[in-house]
């Protein structure tokens, strides 16, 4: 029972067939492409940010002499119940972006200290989705070779199927539910969102397997005779590389969006320790007195969620052979042939989206499995 | 076809089936005491001897899940102290912090459901499939980049920060609109319609960006064929040839998917209700998991994946029935 399989018209295997195709020179030929593009380059340096202001969180809130959990009663306005006095919420040398309305904590501080909970439960959550996915994809994708081996692949696709087919959303909503609250959150929150999310990316992983496995390269380790392990270590896994990191850019900021709503929700992570849905979470009844206590996590979840939406756009041309990327040396000549390509209108050279339906415009797994993705929680 | 809608069929019956079961698992089977979560925080002993004979947790698991699935199609009686109530037919249970059987709450709160699903499904295949349209009639010029980047931006903005950047300037800084406030359909129409306007708004906006995107690469797919060639060969204008005859590569994927996000939206859209407020199922189900109302909060979850699940096999059944090359 696929209940995705028939969206495209095709099962997923045939068209996933031009797998494992590598642009020559292994990872820094990637990085080379990924840099000469300008979407790339700024994805990158975005992220790089990201993590930088994450790690060093309590440093920069020194360098701005505020802690996260102080309370400033004095700039708060007690008549209008407790909203920051001055305007825009209270900005100002002492506080780079203001204070939080009724406890005056100061929200530069919080928000970097933010950052590192959705950065670490997203790229948590993200690393145990890949890990499950793998092994699951992986085992399916080898196992219909032995005797038992296609009962192993059955079982395992239908419990992938089963996982696509779960209300994710409302289950992780019933677990934080469940779970008592000593259990410290931001894990539980990546264990979660990795327990429930790993289905597409095995989904992904066999049938790339499925595709790789018949490849002279995989039949030649067979014959010297290396092990099951070994094949999927040294032979498939590089050949998942490409389809694999492009859909982690996808599901990243997808955790990210799902922590922040979790705790939006108030049932993420519990107080004093902020997070960006938590601030959100707060904002909601002041945003009619102080619209920048909603803007500044608002934009700030904004920002980061479109900069990893760029970097997999990025990360995907980047890994598509034929996409046209921007060579330092035949820049000019390059760019032109891309503007004809872009022009067109068979398979658009760069489109936005990786959902089409036309498996020669994009990473051709990629592509089959995002419309099989399921849609976030609204 | 008769074959392939039966199987079909019978793989949503097992993937229900098997979802039953871990739901049931999950909520019912985990260590601690289900008796004590089931009857909240202030519960006497009393109260907590007769939910755990209601539930009955003495018995062994797989007698409890068969007692839970005999009880989701024949109905229950739950004892409530002096008076046993009747849990009729569909029965999810029961849950004693607001004494009421769960299918009763849920079916209260599916008309809002109902209403944000349709409203907002018919606002996004506008944005979705016009935008994709826009798009597919010139590829690769400005016009196509600007809508893409448009839409791969709305697409990507979580769903209440929409919300909320909507509620903040329509209904703070434009004050074109009330604060929503939820009025059935049979109250008011006009006002059902006022007050709904802007949660329709949020999962649209969030949602168009598959329908342009899907629309788009159907149309150019479709550009390619030859049947298009030959209209074109006999000088039909190109607009016509886009809207008559090359929107019909992009139906069939565009239905089924929309088939699909409906049944999320009609699951339960966790964010927009909070957000505005709408008491629908969403908000029950964040409701009832902060006060860990159990019984709800698992029923709730089995409607979303039998809702899940029935919208799954309706697409796939719409697109079989739309494109005749997937039947085998």
């Amino acid at each position: 029972m696929t209940l995705t399989d028939t969206r495209t018209g095709t099962p997923a295997e045939s068209v996933a067939a031009p797998a494992g195709q590598r642009p020559a020179g292994g990872p820094a030929a990637v990085w080379a492409r990924l840099w000469a593009l300008r979407s790339g380059r700024a994805a990158l340096v975005a992220v790089g940010l990201l993590v930088l202001v994450a790690l060093t969180a309590p440093w920069l809130a020194a360098l701005e002499g505020q802690d996260p959990n102080s309370f400033h009663d004095t700039l708060l306005n007690s008549a209008s119940g407790g909203s920051p006095n001055g305007a825009f919420g209270g900005i100002g040398a002492q506080h780079w972006l203001g204070v939080e309305p009724t406890t005056g904590r100061d929200l530069f501080a919080r928000l970097v200290y933010g950052a590192r909970v959705s950065l670490g439960v997203a790229v948590g959550a993200t690393l145990g989705q890949l890990l499950l996915g793998l092994l699951v994809g992986l085992a399916a994708g080898l196992a219909n070779r032995g005797r038992g081996g296609r009962w192993a692949d059955a079982l395992l696709s239908r419990v992938t199927d089963l996982a696509l087919a779960l209300p994710t959303f409302f289950f992780s909503i019933a677990l934080l539910a469940v779970v008592p609250p000593s259990f410290p959150r931001p894990l539980l929150l990546g264990l979660i969102l990795s327990g429930l999310g790993w289905a597409p990316i095995a989904r992904i992983v066999r049938a790339e397997t499925r595709v790789l496995r018949e490849r002279e390269y995989v039949a030649a380790a067979v014959l010297t005779g290396a092990s099951t392990w070994r094949i999927a270590r040294r032979e498939i896994l590089p050949g998942l590389v490409a389809p694999v990191a492009t859909y982690t850019a996808i599901v990243l900021p997808q955790n990210m969006v799902a922590e922040a709503g979790l705790s939006f929700l108030g049932l993420g992570v519990r107080p004093p320790t902020s997070s960006w849905g938590q601030m959100l979470s707060t904002a909601t009844t002041w945003f009619q007195v102080d619209p920048t206590y909603v803007l500044v996590p608002a934009l700030t979840l904004l920002v980061c969620v479109l900069t990893f939406a760029g970097l997999g756009e990025a990360l995907r041309v980047a890994f598509d052979p034929k996409a046209p990327v921007p060579t330092r040396t035949r820049r000019i000549r390059i760019r032109r042939k891309a503007a004809k390509a872009a022009g067109a209108a068979q398979a658009p050279a760069r489109p936005v989206g990786a959902t089409t339906t036309a498996p020669e415009a994009g990473h051709p797994a990629v592509a089959t499995a995002v419309p099989s993705q399921k849609g976030e929680a609204r | 076809m008769i074959r392939f809608l039966l199987r079909r069929l019978l793989g949503a019956a097992a993937v229900l089936l098997a979802l039953a079961a871990l739901t049931y698992l999950l909520f019912y089977a985990m260590p601690g005491d289900p008796a004590q979560l089931a009857c909240g925080k202030s519960c006497t002993s009393d109260q907590l001897a007769q939910v755990r004979h209601a539930l009955g947790t003495d018995q062994p698991l797989a007698r409890q899940f068969w007692t839970f699935l005999t009880t989701l199609v024949l109905g229950h009686g739950f004892s409530t102290g002096p008076s046993t109530v009747w849990c009729s037919a569909p029965c999810l249970g029961y849950s004693y912090q607001s004494n009421e059987p769960v299918t009763q709450m849920l079916v209260e709160r599916l008309p809002v459901d109902v209403s944000l699903a349709l409203g907002s499904a018919a606002l996004w295949l506008l944005i979705g499939v016009g935008t994709g349209l826009f798009a597919a009639l010139r590829p690769g010029r400005w016009r196509d980049r600007v809508t893409n980047t448009v839409v791969l931006t709305l697409g990507s903005t979580p769903v209440f920060v929409m919300a909320l950047l909507l509620l903040m300037g329509a209904c703070v800084w434009l004050q074109v609109l009330p604060f929503p406030n939820y009025v059935p359909l049979t109250d008011d129409p006009a006002q059902w319609a006022q007050n709904l306007l802007l949660p329709w708004l949020a999962i649209a906006l969030v949602s168009a960006a598959g329908y342009t995107r899907l629309t788009r690469a159907g149309v150019l797919e479709t550009l390619n064929q030859d049947h298009i060639r030959t209209l074109r060969a006999y000088g039909y204008p190109e607009r016509r040839i886009v809207l008559r005859h090359a929107v019909r590569g992009a139906l069939p994927t565009v239905v089924t998917v929309a088939a699909m996000d409906i049944g999320m939206v009609l699951a339960g859209a966790v964010f927009t209700e909070t957000m505005f407020g709408l008491p629908g199922l969403g908000k029950l189900a964040v409701e009832s998991a902060s006060t860990v109302d159990l019984p709800v909060v698992c029923g709730i979850t089995l409607l979303a994946g039998a809702l899940i699940v029935v919208a799954n096999t309706a697409a796939d059944l719409l697109h079989a029935a739309l494109d005749p090359r997937v039947r085998i």
